[in-house]
């Protein structure tokens, strides 16, 4: 399999970053995380572009989501929409358990936002738009999954597909849990506007290179390929072989 | 009366997270559906589970009895103070 994609715009938001010029930054620097989150509490991107009785429904991770899919630079023209995300509004799954173990009744708005595809509703509810949705939950392998779908949909026929990425930190009630390997990261929502072309190929990989990479790539080293015109390959998974590889200069 | 609209109408905000709305903002006699306040199916839905945990009330989901308590505040505040009346006279 050979899918050619090209990136035309991106938009990326945690607490603590929100220009492109302060991704580049973090792109250049030593370290991918974006910080832990962890015991932290944090403030809501306020998404002014989204009606409150829309946007009230949202939950932090959600709000971060809204946020990169409505700034005004990114201009929504009814673009197809994937959502991928590992735990998803985990923190508000942990609450419905809480009510759960205590009463018998649970709050129907936190369960019907509970769900991986409720921030891109909320959008589209918006936007008054009805593009095609898709809501991806592939554990570690999200990254994989998200440019395999957007990929596919691009060989489909589609002009531009716009690829969500977004996570919340652990709730505290995990932390002892989680393996170390589990990324521990901050709020974060990534924004990738695809199209067909040559700048990216999608290709199985058996290189050593490939094979080394033992954990699946994240979300926020997909954003930071993206931000390297140095970095010529991106492992995305140990199990499907997959890398994202770079079209080289002049070539 | 007055007193429990306030208070009825700081639940609604409560419980619905309405952003920015403050209580004198909502019309005791406005509709809340639709054109009013203009909540949804899954408001009515978080409304009747909040009074059954605030007040004790259980609703049943569709019928047109439903329909006129949440036809405004004060048909909501109405109910609320004929319910607490029931309890009073007939548990306590």
């Amino acid at each position: 399999m050979m899918s050619g994609i090209n990136l035309h715009r991106w938009s990326a938001w945690t607490p603590d970053r929100e220009t492109p010029e302060t991704w580049r930054d973090w792109a250049r620097g030593a370290s991918v995380n974006a910080g832990t989150g962890r015991g932290t509490e944090r403030e809501p991107p306020p998404v002014k572009a989204i009606p409150p009785l829309l946007r009230r429904r949202a939950g932090l991770l959600g709000r971060a989501m809204l946020q990169v899919l409505s700034r005004p630079e990114m201009a929504y023209a009814g673009e197809p929409l994937i959502f991928c995300s590992r735990l998803g509004e985990f923190s508000r799954v942990l609450a419905l358990q809480k009510e759960l173990a205590q009463s018998d009744t649970l709050s129907p708005q936190l369960f019907s936002m509970s769900v991986h595809n409720a921030a891109g509703g909320l959008f589209m509810m918006a936007q008054k738009a009805n593009a095609p949705l898709t809501a991806l939950s592939a554990g570690a392998e999200a990254v994989s999954a998200g440019l395999t779908e957007a990929a596919i949909q691009l060989a489909d026929g589609a002009e531009k597909i716009w690829l969500v990425y977004g996570e919340e930190p652990l709730p505290e009630a995990w932390w002892e849990l989680a393996a170390s390997s589990d990324e521990q990261t901050d709020y974060f929502a990534l924004l990738f506007e695809l199209g067909p072309g040559d700048e990216f190929t999608l290709v199985p990989d058996a290189s050593a290179e490939a094979a080394k990479a033992t954990l699946p790539a994240s979300p926020l080293e997909l954003l930071r390929f993206f931000l390297s015109p140095e970095a010529s390959s991106l492992p995305l998974s140990s199990r499907s072989h997959l890398s994202l590889q770079r079209k080289a200069a002049g070539a | 009366m007055l007193e429990l609209i306030q208070e009825v109408k700081a639940f609604i905000i409560e419980t619905l997270d309405l952003e920015d709305v403050m209580p004198a903002d909502i019309d005791d006699d406005a509709p809340l559906f639709g054109d009013g306040l203009g909540l949804d199916s899954i408001d009515s839905l978080e409304l009747g589970v909040g009074l059954q945990k605030r007040y004790g009330l259980k609703l049943s989901a569709e019928t047109e009895e439903t329909r006129q308590i949440f036809a405004s505040v004060r048909a909501l505040t109405e109910y609320i103070v004929a319910h607490r009346a029931n309890l009073a006279s007939g548990q306590r």
